[in-house]
């Protein structure tokens, strides 16, 4: 008898589950239910569609159900909600979304992948119609093919995180005036505020309207139903759609009431061999707490990147391999209209919150030779440890390349690179890629002589 | 304290040097002699002048001898040639080129930072009208002017300076000849990389020509040359520019009784002292092992030289730092390509009889259906035992720089293929897909190290077609329209979806080796069979999109 592995869910961790198992085992039986009318998409590709940089939302769709059934005899049932695990019978429960039937199914391996869902706070108005949130492919069709009807002008977008802010330049490019509400007193709040100034300052300057520190009280509609305003503490700001982007919370329901232990923000507890406490049961991506491999703690950061490579380990110790998970750094990037933005590791105020001893500086500098055309302006922050002068965060942002220098970043910390090692790194240099000495290593080599003058004030 | 500090050569080492001293230790007497006209301009910028990318030759120099004085009380002397070191006097020959003065003067301490000179071929006609080779600014500008009135030019050497000169000539209207006396151009490459940029180089209109005995050059009358005469032809051209690399210049140094390496270059120690006391040397001029096996190198790169600079600025004024060493990284931009190495070539570990493995690994710069998404093809080696990464080429019209730097970073921290999967590398549909293509390789790398996929590297799959053409059954398993529209020579189309039906009509006697577009699906057919218990069968790596030999698209 084959053995079967049911996953649950089939974006990003639940579609790289599949594969990857596929890949270990021909003769294990497969199957992905999912709540949701598509699979293996790119969740991070929808603001995209709805600006038109992509033109079909096909392009975001990566594999159909039928192509997983045709290259990888990988049975996928989409909107079928799972509504119940019993670990003791090895046992899911269904609901078929389109007939309201109900099921049952067995499995020999469980993979939940069930990923987040938009926090919407109990905000009045929240149900109006055109108050959206943006999650999966329909949510993007929808918002979508309001703003194709040419009968709205104006968009509210509560939430200046990063989706917030990609749905902002989305919007704009369509052609409406957009508001942008954070109740933080910053836009990204996992900037530095003198970083987050220079993308707000962008922002303003591409037309976008942001307000910060004021919270959404109310949203009202008119007699049809449809939102027309949101009220603020300071504001009453008029509009034809609402974006509600306060961030994620796992969805963890079933999980939690089969008894699957859960850690923080109420994500599924995993150890690094992406199992949850009960055997045979494992989990990955936006639904999983991750450890952040700087600070040891345990962290909540849905993101496509992180649900592949969790979702690779998974397969490969459900069938018999081991391969371990060894955790995030929380890196971000996002770009902005013309700016890029990235961020790795901890800003300086995360740093000093934790009372960590740090050392920051910022250098702006050119991202390629200076006599090269076309090189631009960047901006980068770089954050180490005095005492065991590592490198703590980093963020760059500006109009020019900004990805290289995080992922150098990224690779530095998790490599465990200090300012010393880091000032000598042999970066790769021709004119058209970067200044003969990088900005990198200008930081660096700032911080060498800065933490020279400064040592450190614990050991 | 103070004393007299001498500086040879006045590009990015030696004016480092200076400046770093002086921002230290503003009361030392520092001088500089440089033989060029100019000092502190970017070498690295030269091409781009010529091919008018940049416009102004001015704006590739960074700082002029009167600036070095009026800002930082720097004597910099240009056009002063340096003939001799007398390090038992701590003295030093000078020779005023302008006016053929000779004098000597003294130091306390002593920096040689003299760089490369180019390699002159010994053959007949090098001084020929005409004939030029790119190493100074004067070298740029004769040449730009040269070009106004050439039709067709040879470029003798094709490494990294003759293919950034092809591109230059080549968007100023000429005719270009790339002429290469070794087997395949860029020789610190692979030759399966350089086959790639060959070909890339002949369809922007290059003519290539490798394993190109050179003879000599022919003049008209009025010396001026006319034509490259080789072993098998001779090929017009009214402009010839001499590339065969350089070579450190150590010509005072070795004369002074400086310890000079196996490589060529200036002996020094960590602290980049040479083996004579109180003289430094730093920049293009020094051997130093590179980090990753100590291997004794000399290589030149203007980034490295600035931190040369920093490093002795650093130790003449009381600080005690050591530089680590290089690690060889390289980028070069070929019309709309970047080419980047850093760390060993598969030659190299060869060489070093490392034991390591390779593998070929195509994939997107940006997420598949972000706009010009682009394909980068990635050759990353690691150590067999250890699944140290130990080195990588990179090369597309994507973007490899990004993917260089963070291998650099990655070999640097002595990463596994196994720690650079899982290095959380920022995500965004602009920037990559969810798996970064070079986390990607990591993973297809630690697949190979592991046993878990058996594969065959372009390479070796190369040689196996000329040893043992008739060991293996090549299946593409890629759709039949597919399949049609280009394929490897030799190869038999089953479709992936029919490979369970086929498989028992196969001949098991040979080995199979399945292809596809990039490596990906032949993977997973590989992964089929061998869960089904076959064994004896291999996937060709990175696909047809990284293939070093004929494709075959048949006429319909």
């Amino acid at each position: 008898m084959k053995k079967h592995l049911i996953i649950i869910g089939g974006v990003a961790a639940g579609a790289k589950t599949a594969a990857k198992a596929r890949r270990q085992d021909e003769n294990l039986k497969i199957t992905i239910y999912t709540s949701d009318k598509h699979v293996s998409y790119s969740g991070c590709g929808l603001p995209y569609y709805i600006s038109n940089t992509v033109k079909s939302n096909d392009e975001l769709i990566i594999r159909t159900p039928q192509e997983f059934k045709e290259k990888q005899n990988i049975d996928i049932h989409t909107e079928q909600l799972v509504t119940r695990i019993d670990p003791d019978k090895k046992e899911i429960s269904i609901k078929n979304l389109k007939t309201n039937e109900e099921y049952n199914d067995k499995y020999d391996y469980l993979m939940i992948s069930t990923g987040a869902e938009p926090f919407v706070p109990p905000i009045e108005g929240r149900e109006l119609k055109n108050v959206f949130t943006l999650r999966n492919v329909t949510d993007s069709i929808e918002i979508k093919k309001l703003i194709d009807s040419g009968s709205i002008k104006n968009a509210v977008i509560v939430g200046g995180g990063l989706i917030g802010l990609e749905c902002a330049e989305a919007f704009k490019e369509r052609g409406l005036n957009v508001t942008v509400i954070e109740l933080a007193g910053q836009i990204l709040p996992l900037l530095d505020t003198e970083m987050a100034e220079q993308v707000e300052k962008h922002c303003k300057e591409k037309g976008i309207n942001i307000i910060t520190g004021d919270g959404v009280k109310k949203i009202t509609g008119n007699s049809k139903g449809i939102v027309d305003k949101v009220i603020t503490g300071n504001h009453e700001i008029k509009t034809d759609l609402v974006l509600l982007s306060i961030g994620v919370r796992p969805n963890t329901k079933i999980a939690k009431e089969a008894g699957i232990e859960l850690g923080v923000a109420g994500a599924i507890k995993v150890n690094k061999r992406m199992e949850t406490n009960i055997p045979g049961i494992y989990s990955a991506g936006d639904c999983v707490e991750s450890t952040n491999i700087l600070t040891g703690e345990a962290v909540f950061t849905p993101l496509g990147s992180v649900a592949n490579k969790q979702a690779r380990v998974a397969a490969i110790n459900m069938l018999g391999g081991h391969d371990e998970f060894y955790g995030v750094l929380g890196t971000v990037i996002v770009k902005v209209f013309d700016f890029n933005i990235a961020k790795v590791g901890l800003s300086e105020k995360e740093a000093s919150d934790k009372g960590l001893d740090c050392l920051a500086t910022t250098i702006k500098a050119k991202d390629k030779a200076g006599y090269y055309p076309g090189a631009k302006i960047i901006t980068l922050k770089m954050i180490a440890d005095k005492n065991t002068r590592r490198i703590l965060g980093c963020q760059v942002i500006g109009e020019g390349i900004v990805d290289k220098r995080i992922d150098v970043m990224v690779t530095a910390i998790t490599g465990g690179l200090t300012v010393d090692d880091l000032e000598q790194l042999d970066l790769a240099y021709s004119p058209p890629y970067s200044p003969a000495i990088d900005i990198v290593i200008v930081a660096a080599g700032k911080l060498v002589k800065d933490l020279s003058r400064e040592p450190a004030t614990k050991i | 304290m103070t004393y007299k500090l001498v500086i040879i050569g006045g590009l990015a080492a030696g004016m480092k040097t200076a400046a770093k001293v002086k921002r230290e230790n503003p009361d030392l007497s520092v001088t500089v002699y440089q033989e060029e006209a100019s000092i502190s301009y970017a070498r690295c910028g030269l091409p781009f002048y010529i091919s008018g990318k940049v416009g102004d030759i001015n704006s590739l120099i960074l700082r002029t001898p009167s600036e070095m004085k009026e800002k930082s009380n720097i004597d910099v002397y240009t056009r002063h040639l340096v003939t001799a070191i007398s390090p038992d006097k701590k003295e030093i020959s000078i020779k005023n080129l302008e006016t053929g003065n000779e004098f000597r003067t003294n130091y306390d301490k002593l920096v040689i930072a003299t760089g490369t000179k180019p390699n002159i071929p010994d053959i007949p006609g090098v001084k020929s009208q005409n004939v030029f080779t790119l190493n100074t600014l004067e070298d740029a500008k004769a040449i730009k002017e040269a070009i106004k009135q050439a039709k067709k030019a040879a470029i003798i050497g094709a490494g990294f300076i003759g293919i950034e000169l092809a591109e230059a000539l080549i968007k100023s209207g000429i005719e270009v000849n790339l002429l290469s006396e070794s087997d395949h151009v860029l020789f610190s490459y692979d030759s399966d990389i350089a086959y790639h940029i060959e070909n890339y180089l002949k369809q922007k209109g290059v003519k290539v020509y490798t394993k190109e005995k050179i003879l000599r050059l022919e003049n008209t009358e009025d010396n001026k040359v006319k034509s490259v005469i080789t072993k098998n032809s001779c090929i017009e051209s009214d402009l010839v520019i001499l590339c065969k690399g350089t070579r450190p210049e150590t010509e005072i140094a070795r004369k002074a009784g400086i310890q000079i390496g196996s490589s060529g270059g200036i002996k020094v120690n960590p602290h980049l002292e040479t083996s004579i006391k109180d003289i430094y040397a730093g920049g293009d001029c020094i051997e130093m092992p590179e980090i990753i096996y100590n291997l004794p190198v000399n290589f030149s790169s203007g980034s490295l030289a600035n931190i040369h600079g920093r490093v002795i600025g650093e130790n003449l004024t009381g600080k005690t730092t050591t530089f680590k060493g290089p690690l060889r990284t390289q980028v070069m931009k070929i019309f709309d390509m970047t080419l980047a190495k850093t760390g060993l070539s598969e030659k190299e570990a060869c060489k070093a009889s490392i034991d390591y493995v390779s593998v070929t690994v195509p994939g997107n710069d940006k997420a598949e259906y972000y706009p010009d998404s682009d394909k980068i093809i990635i050759k990353m080696l690691a150590e067999k035992t250890s699944h140290r990464i130990i080195g990588l080429q990179i090369f597309g019209t994507g973007n490899v720089a990004k993917r260089i730097d963070t291998g650099t970073t990655a070999i640097t921290a002595g990463m596994t293929s196994e720690m650079l999967g899982q290095t959380d590398l920022s995500y965004a549909p602009p920037y990559n897909g969810p798996i970064d293509v070079i986390s990607h390789a990591a993973n297809v790398m630690t697949n190979k190290l592991t046993g878990q996929m058996k594969s065959i590297t372009p390479l070796e799959f190369k040689q196996l077609m000329d040893d043992k053409p008739d060991s293996f059954i090549l299946i593409d398993i890629r759709p039949p329209e597919v399949f049609k529209s280009g394929h490897i020579k030799g190869s038999i189309n089953i479709p992936l979806t029919k490979l369970d039906e086929k498989l028992p009509e196969l001949d098991t006697s040979k080995e199979i080796i399945f292809n596809c577009n990039i490596g990906k699906t032949s993977y997973g057919a590989y992964r089929k069979l061998v869960n089904k218990g076959f064994y004896n069968a291999r996937c060709l790596e990175g696909g047809t999109l990284s293939w070093i030999g004929e494709i075959e698209t048949p006429t319909v």
